[in-house]
């Protein structure tokens, strides 16, 4: 007998705060019962600057999300992103200690330990360790427990961020009075639902621009290699118009939204956009060009970072899976075709269509979906282990629960 | 090596988790304060319906079980092996029979000690006892009797003349277990009217001062006292002693001249045992320097 738990899972976004509420039926079914949404204040580039501001835009979209679903939340699972997210390979090597040569958990244990043992420096705190394949005499293992060799050696991706940073975040959720049960990558979160299996393990990309940052993971063999966040948004693309076409940076994001496309699609210089579409004073034409080649030059300038910061890994043949984009920063016309242009690999939009339907297929709510998906995962994990040390005492308990 | 490798092993980086979720009241924003305290408040309003509940239903099983069967039924696995007495008259055997500790198996935890104090404290020889449990076999059972200081007889429609003990509070009752030298020592008690009430008799009036009387003779005459025979208190409040010396003794009933009184009168026994006079017939020692005797022989 399991008692339902209630899982929130947020994100404190530069835009908006979203809030999705899911109940976990006996460990292993989640059923999306409340949904909370408010526009965001005190964050910059995903970055808490105001932590009232922050806090009421929160709380509001939580209180929310409660009410419509009349309950009460047991844990929440937030998502994490911004300019201080960082991270680096971690790998370590050990020879295989047993006289017959077949690898035990005691080898396992210890490479990976030395692996996740880097010390950070201060005030950095580690988010995740992503665990890569082992390698055991340079073969690929998934599990290489009971296999022969001679070198094991075990590879991590440690994502980081700034403890303080985390800390606000966290402390937002805790003004509610409500526990943070887990921190997840932004990146990751989206991954789970937009990626499939199949596209996971032939090797694909998940990038998603938000407002004020840009996150991105790379998954090969099944699991993710290299993930992160850098302060590049939709807001830059928007700032960049300002600029450059001389005008407020309302009226800038007003016209990427209506011409915007992340290529230059309308080659003659001569076409033109009215700025206000209203033919009052101060409204004036805009050459269409422009528009379109500095949202052009600004998209491809986000994913040559993003290809930069996976190095080899960002090379198209690593990406048969092709490129998944999410996040607001995507809905320009386009997008595709501009990635596909720096990645030189196929490019789709993102879609929640194997978890949600109606609104919730939206790209905006992918993270909350996500970091729901890693909650109920985390369950899952928590009952086998749970089950298999606490057995019969473990099911009496659950009589009262 | 293998040191190092452990070292290596034991190395642990921060991770987000070290991060303390503790949250202070300010940094609560008024709608989490709300909830916090609405929170608070459900919970305390449970706590309290559990209480009551609690307090209730311990109240209900109190009221309807009965507790004294279920703490004797409880404690069966304590036999009783051995019960010490000490008491002064009363016997060991008599005390058994009379709380019935007699039969076998007795259980140490199963007896109900109060009720057996109150059955004890009922017989009017007895003052006081006190009961306790040795475990984990051992009964104690001290007793504390009345002090007889003189006696008195009745008579019973039964067993027809019955000797009857008197305290030094007034309290008669039928001794048992007495040394009958000591019941003969004892001097007689007279003028006084026996009245019963339920079955006991009541307390005789002006028995503290005799008893006084009595004791400050036994202890610094004891020579008079042995002949005394009977005290009476027909002439209450004076005390009127009878002894082989004289036939009437009348001593005036204050403490603190008992002993003026006693020594005045062993100075006149002694002053007509050596002048060979006739037999006392009569004693005043009521009038403190002046104390008139009266001899047979006058009297005659």
């Amino acid at each position: 007998m399991y008692r339902s738990k209630v899982i929130a899972g947020i994100e404190i976004g530069t835009s908006k705060v979203a809030v999705l509420l899911g109940e976990i039926v006996e460990g292993r079914s989640l059923n999306i019962i409340g949904m909370g949404q408010s526009s965001s204040k005190g964050v910059l580039k995903g970055d808490i600057i105001d932590f009232h501001d922050a806090s009421d835009c929160a709380h509001a979209a939580i209180l929310s999300a409660e009410t419509q679903a009349g309950v009460k939340i047991d844990g929440v699972y937030l998502a994490v992103s911004g300019s201080d997210i960082d991270g680096f390979p971690s790998e370590a090597s050990v020879n295989v200690t047993s006289p017959d040569r077949r690898v035990s958990q005691e080898d396992i244990d210890q490479v990976s330990g030395i692996a996740k043992g880097r010390e950070l420096g201060d005030n950095r705190a580690v988010i995740h360790h992503l665990r890569r394949p082992y390698r055991l005499d340079n073969r690929l293992v998934e599990k290489p427990l009971n296999l022969e060799g001679d070198r094991l050696e075990a590879s991590y991706w440690t994502v980081h961020g700034n403890g303080r940073k985390i800390g606000d975040a966290m402390h937002i959720i805790n003004g509610f009075n409500l526990h943070v049960d887990d921190v997840i990558l932004s990146a990751l979160a989206v991954g789970s639902v937009v990626a499939s299996e199949e596209e996971k393990k032939s090797g694909c990309l998940v990038i998603d621009i938000g407002r004020g940052s840009t996150d991105y993971a790379m998954y090969q063999h099944g699991r993710c290699m290299v993930a992160g966040s850098f302060p590049l948004g939709g807001d830059h693309v928007s700032n960049d118009l300002s600029i450059g076409l001389r005008m407020r940076l309302g009226q800038a994001e007003s016209l990427k939204r209506r011409f915007g496309s992340s290529i230059v699609e309308h080659k003659d210089k001569s076409e033109k956009v009215w700025l206000n579409n209203d033919f009052e004073i101060g409204d004036r034409p805009i050459p269409l060009w422009s528009i379109e080649k500095i949202i052009e030059l600004r998209m491809t300038e986000i994913f040559e970072v993003v290809q930069k910061k996976l190095g080899s890994y960002g090379r198209s043949e690593r990406l048969p899976g092709g490129v998944i984009l999410c996040g607001g920063g995507t809905d320009l016309k386009n997008t595709e075709q501009c990635a596909e242009n720096v990645f030189g690999a196929p490019a789709r939009l993102g879609d929640n269509g194997t978890m949600a339907t109606g609104d919730l297929r939206k790209s905006q709510y992918s993270v909350a979906l996500g970091l729901l998906k890693f909650g109920l995962q985390y369950q899952n994990k928590s009952n086998a282990e749970g089950g298999q040390e606490a057995g019969f005492l473990g099911k009496l308990k659950g009589l009262f629960q | 090596m293998a040191p190092r490798k452990a070292k290596k092993k034991a190395r642990q980086s921060r991770t987000w988790k070290d991060i303390d979720q503790d949250v202070k009241a300010k940094s609560m924003s008024s709608t989490a304060l709300k909830r916090m305290l609405l929170g608070r408040c459900k919970k305390a309003a449970i706590f309290l319906v559990l209480a009551v509940a609690l307090a209730l239903g311990a109240r209900a099983f109190l009221m309807t079980e009965d507790v004294s069967s279920v703490l004797s039924k409880a404690g069966r696995s304590l036999p009783i092996k051995s019960i010490e007495t000490e008491s002064d008259a009363l016997g060991h055997e008599w005390i058994l029979d009379y709380l019935d500790l007699n039969g076998e198996g007795l259980d140490l935890l199963g007896i109900d000690l109060a009720e057996m104090k109150q059955r004890l404290e009922s017989y009017p020889q007895i003052v006081s006892a006190d009961l306790a449990r040795q475990f984990p076999d051992t009964l104690f059972i001290t007793i504390e009797e009345r002090e007889p200081v003189a006696k008195v007889f009745a008579a019973d429609i039964e067993r027809g003349r019955v000797t009857l003990l008197v305290d030094g509070e007034g309290v008669v009752y039928e001794g048992f277990g007495y040394d009958s030298k000591r019941v003969k020592a004892l001097p007689s008690l007279d003028g006084i009217r026996l009245k019963r009430k339920d079955g006991v008799f009541e307390p005789i009036d002006g028995m503290e001062m005799v008893a006084k009387l009595l004791s400050e003779a036994q202890s610094i005459a004891p020579h008079l006292y042995r002949s005394w025979r009977v005290v009476s208190l027909a002439e209450s409040p004076n005390i009127l002693v009878k002894s082989r010396f004289a036939r009437e003794m009348i001593f005036e009933p204050s403490p603190n001249s008992f002993r003026r009184q006693l020594a005045e009168l062993d100075y006149i026994i002694d002053y007509h045992k050596g002048r060979s006079l006739s037999r006392v017939d009569k004693v005043d020692l009521t009038l403190q320097t002046q104390v008139p005797v009266t001899r047979a022989s006058v009297v005659q």
